[in-house]
């Protein structure tokens, strides 16, 4: 996802900039860094002024955390040598997605206790199955309920987690609403562990 | 598309759709917040605050697009917290006082569904900032969305009382739900920044309503006479007329706003 950058002229400068970032954590969770979450869309330098630009990207609107990130994007690029002025502009272009979280960060949400997301590729028509009614539900509904949205594009498809503890997807879904926006709560019915995971963005 | 179409700034219709959608969400977003600590279980009480804070982030987003077009002074709090009652444009349905939980199933099952069928429209106007909020914001509504088709289903298998009180309750917030989709003072303008006229969209929600509703054996109360003497008509909201409710939320809403409105947070 940042293409743009890797393909630029390695100025040291860009680089120093995309090192410092790699240490600005999410304040909510703290073992992954906004560059492990994707969040930085683009860094641009602006010699003459020593002045750097990074876009970044909003995760789930609600994250009360993004005010805190920005700041500390702020506090940590302006102690770079030659840095006189940081701006960071929130841009909704591309939309975040949790797609963007790096191989490693998903490997550090496993590690902290959450199961990474789902990978929401890039499928038009995801699955439906928040569409679909419980098990319970009649067959009549089933099929009724299936047709008339199956076109409509739904990231609260739920699928299953994989449990970060011991790796069985034999998990269920006990709330698709956790303690933070970007959170749902599930049980691991094998080794009988509450844990949560990164709803799919 | 007929003549020259207005610049965003001046556009009635697109300030006026914008607000529509920012009031609906920072009122079901205040009503939502109010289920925390008394939903019937814990996980809702989770599930509700989660809500409430997704849906007044998204009323603030579009208070920022409105800010951007110059509404309030280019300050959003002001506009959120700055204005009497009559001026929000909200549906009524939204500012209903908290009934018991099928209430509130209702009610948010109809609105996320109005939101699943209008989100899509707007990720295509030709108002770009609308159309990156609306995609965005789709994402996060589809949650919500899938949260309440479940606990509509849950209510309506139970059968019994719980089935009872959710046929009951669909029934009212089903006519109020009609408000949703009264026309605003500029709808004429409106139509192309939303991508659909406001008949259409409310012909492509009641297909969806009626069909969910169909396959759990709950009936809608679609063309049938008798609406009870309770429901206005007009409803009102999109043009500013509301229920007795309203005053006291909007009270509530803008009380530590009103205390210093030159704060800054």
């Amino acid at each position: 996802m940042h293409g743009r950058q890797a393909k630029a002229t390695p100025e040291p400068g860009v680089r120093a900039v995309w090192e410092a970032l790699r240490e600005v954590v999410d304040p909510e969770i703290p073992v992954v860094s906004v560059v492990d979450l994707g969040m930085v869309q683009e860094v641009t330098i602006d010699p003459d002024e020593a002045a750097v630009r990074v876009e970044l990207l909003p995760t789930f609107l609600g994250c009360p955390a993004l005010g805190l990130i920005r700041q500390a994007i702020v506090d940590r690029l302006q102690q770079l040598p030659q840095v006189a002025r940081v701006d960071v502009e929130i841009v909704y272009d591309p939309p975040w997605s949790t797609d963007r979280i790096s191989e490693e960060g998903r490997r550090k949400l496993a590690q902290f206790g959450i199961s990474p997301p789902r990978r929401c590729g890039s499928m038009p028509v995801p699955s439906n199955g928040s569409s679909t009614p419980t098990a319970s539900a009649t067959s009549t509904a089933s099929k009724s309920v299936h047709t008339s949205h199956a076109s409509t594009r739904s990231a609260a498809s739920t699928g299953s987690a994989l449990c970060p503890f011991c790796g069985s997807d034999n998990t269920r879904l006990d709330n698709g609403f956790g303690p933070t926006p970007c959170r749902s709560i599930w049980y691991c019915l094998d080794c009988r562990n509450p844990f949560e995971q990164m709803k799919s963005l | 598309m007929k003549g020259q179409p207005a610049s965003p700034q001046t556009d009635r219709g697109l300030v006026d759709l914008l607000y529509q959608l920012a009031d609906d969400e920072l009122v079901i977003g205040h009503r939502a917040s109010e289920w925390t600590g008394v939903a019937p279980h814990i996980e809702e009480d989770v599930a509700f605050s989660s809500i409430a804070q997704d849906e007044v982030s998204h009323a603030a987003l579009f208070y920022r697009l409105l800010a951007d077009l110059g509404e309030g002074g280019g300050d959003p709090d002001r506009i959120a917290f700055g204005r009497p009652p009559e001026a929000f444009r909200n549906a009524i349905l939204l500012e209903q006082l908290n009934g018991d939980w099928a209430d509130e199933i209702a009610r948010h099952f109809l609105y996320s569904e109005y939101e699943a069928v209008l989100l899509p429209r707007l990720e295509r106007s030709p108002h770009r900032p609308l159309a990156e909020a609306a995609r965005l914001i789709a994402r996060e509504e589809s949650y919500h969305r899938a949260h309440f088709r479940r606990w509509l289903e849950r209510l309506a298998q139970a059968g019994g009382e719980a089935r009872g009180r959710i046929q009951r309750s669909l029934r009212r917030a089903y006519w109020l739900a009609a408000g949703l989709f009264e026309p605003g003072p500029a709808e004429e303008e409106t139509v192309r920044w939303r991508g659909c006229s406001i008949d259409d969209l409310r012909k492509e929600w009641d297909q969806a309503v009626i069909r969910y509703c169909a396959a759990l054996d709950l009936v809608l109360p679609t063309g049938s006479p008798g609406v009870p003497d309770e429901v206005p008509d007009p409803l009102g909201g999109r043009r500013g007329v509301h229920s007795p409710a309203m005053r006291a939320l909007v009270d509530e809403l803008t009380q530590v706003y009103r205390l210093d409105p030159s704060a800054t947070w």
